[in-house]
């Protein structure tokens, strides 16, 4: 243990703070195991149209619903499909199957949602397409006010909070789509909880 | 209030998104096809070309013996999507270039037109175009029709790429007062997204260009186009 040691001790200061045993335990971790991939996906990298069409009608419904949820018009969510499947079909063959392929094309997704975003910014926003109301425990008045909250939110915050509570990934798909690593993933997802708590605060008190 | 409670109220506030369309769906995929570099892999050239990768990568392990520097089949990267940034103006077929038309008010002088029935091709993933036109027919305010096309000049803008079209005419009318009321119509196919609408229309006396002794008078109807797609816009001159 105390050889584990001396030969960390070159690191930056911060890293020896963790105790030996820490350092052993990540020595020894083993690696997470690779997502298992669907059995076209080897001709979907060659190309194959057939492969291709079934990579989409399986992954295109999850895509869209991210899509229409993060972006508030209807015409700006179709685009982003479109650009994200056209995206993903060139970088295919670079895809090194070591995340599965859903939180690979989510975040593909929500790298072009975010650039259809920041463009909306500069040029006029179309007419929003608001979404129909899903039967919840919540009374229209509150649902309406809760997504506006949503909405009103910075863009990252508004994305973690999207993939979080209304697509149900987990933080380990979150840190793929977000390419963030997991404390980075916790971190943003806090914040954002308490910028939306802060804003329902002051929704509610007026 | 509560995390748990706030987390509770976040997840039952998500909104119900309908599924895509079929003709939508269709749509998307064939246009990411398109953009895929054309490959043989059907029947027994397909698994060859999925297999000779492999059977390469094993031929070269053995020859080698080396785990860590065996070569990695590269695929050609996909190439560029075609960005078009002008609009391409569509010249229909079977239609004269320059259409003459003479006016159907009795006592005028014709006035010879050229008008633009175009559809503008742009990039997918327009937002707004702002279309400013000219065209000029003369008829009588009771027979409205979509006149011939004419390929007209883009101009070479990529932010704000419009059409111009030029009515010519030996003959312009030598009433005064007389004006030319254009109206743009824009139709946008049923299945393209978005709209189009009519941000000004203007009319042009005449007489000026008698005046002037101009051959050509420009009239221009602005037009913001917003659609994801392609939009059509047919302009009609009404007098």
């Amino acid at each position: 243990m105390t050889n584990a040691v001396s030969i960390l001790s070159d690191e930056s200061p911060a890293v020896l703070s963790l105790s030996a045993a820490d350092w052993l335990c990540r020595l020894v971790q083993k690696p997470r195991p690779a997502p298992v991939q669907p059995a076209y996906l080897a001709l979907a990298r060659t190309g194959n149209t057939d492969a291709l069409a079934l990579l989409y009608d399986e992954y295109r419904e999850p895509v869209w619903r991210l899509c229409r949820r993060l972006l508030r018009s209807e015409a700006d969510a179709q685009d982003v499909l479109q650009s994200t499947f056209v995206k993903a079909f060139a970088a295919l063959p670079r895809f090194r199957g070591d995340a599965s392929l859903k939180t690979w094309l989510l975040r593909i997704a929500v790298n072009e949602a975010n650039t259809v975003g920041r463009r909306r910014d500069v040029i006029t926003a179309t007419e929003e397409t608001p979404l129909p109301d899903a039967p919840t425990g919540l009374d229209d008045a509150e649902r309406v006010a809760v997504r506006s909250l949503v909405d009103a939110l910075k863009p990252e915050f508004r994305t973690v909070i999207v993939l979080r509570f209304w697509e149900e990934l987990s933080y380990e798909e979150m840190g793929t789509v977000l390419n963030m690593p997991l404390p980075g993933v916790k971190m943003r997802l806090h914040r954002a909880k308490e910028a939306f708590r802060k804003m329902y605060g002051e929704e509610i008190t007026g | 209030m509560k995390i748990e409670k706030m987390e509770t109220i976040l997840r039952r506030a998500a909104p119900e998104v309908a599924p895509l369309s079929a003709e939508r769906a269709d749509r998307v995929l064939r246009n990411a096809l398109a953009t895929v570099p054309r490959r043989d892999t059907n029947g027994w050239r397909g698994l060859f070309s999925v297999a000779a990768p492999g059977m390469a990568t094993a031929f070269l392990l053995l020859c080698f013996g080396t785990v860590s520097h065996a070569p990695q089949f590269e695929p050609k990267a996909a190439p560029a999507l075609r960005a078009v940034a002008v609009p391409v103006v569509v010249e229909r077929e079977n239609e004269p270039a320059v259409n003459r038309i003479a006016s159907v008010v009795p006592g005028r002088k014709p006035v010879a037109v050229a008008v633009s029935s175009a559809v503008i091709k742009g990039p997918r993933r327009v937002r707004r175009r702002s279309a400013t036109v000219a065209a000029v027919t003369a008829v009588a305010a009771s027979q409205a029709f979509s006149p011939a096309p004419q390929v007209t000049e883009p101009m070479a803008n990529a932010d704000e790429p419009f059409l111009f079209v030029a009515a010519t005419g030996t003959d312009a009318t030598q009433n005064g007062d007389e004006s030319l009321t254009v109206t743009v119509r824009t139709d946008v196919p049923a299945e393209v997204p978005g709209r189009a609408e009519v941000a000004t229309v203007q009319s042009v006396a005449m007489s000026n260009a008698a005046e002037n002794n101009d051959t050509s008078v420009p009239v221009w109807a602005h037009v913001a186009v917003e659609t994801g797609q392609e939009p059509v816009m047919t302009l009609t001159a009404l007098r």
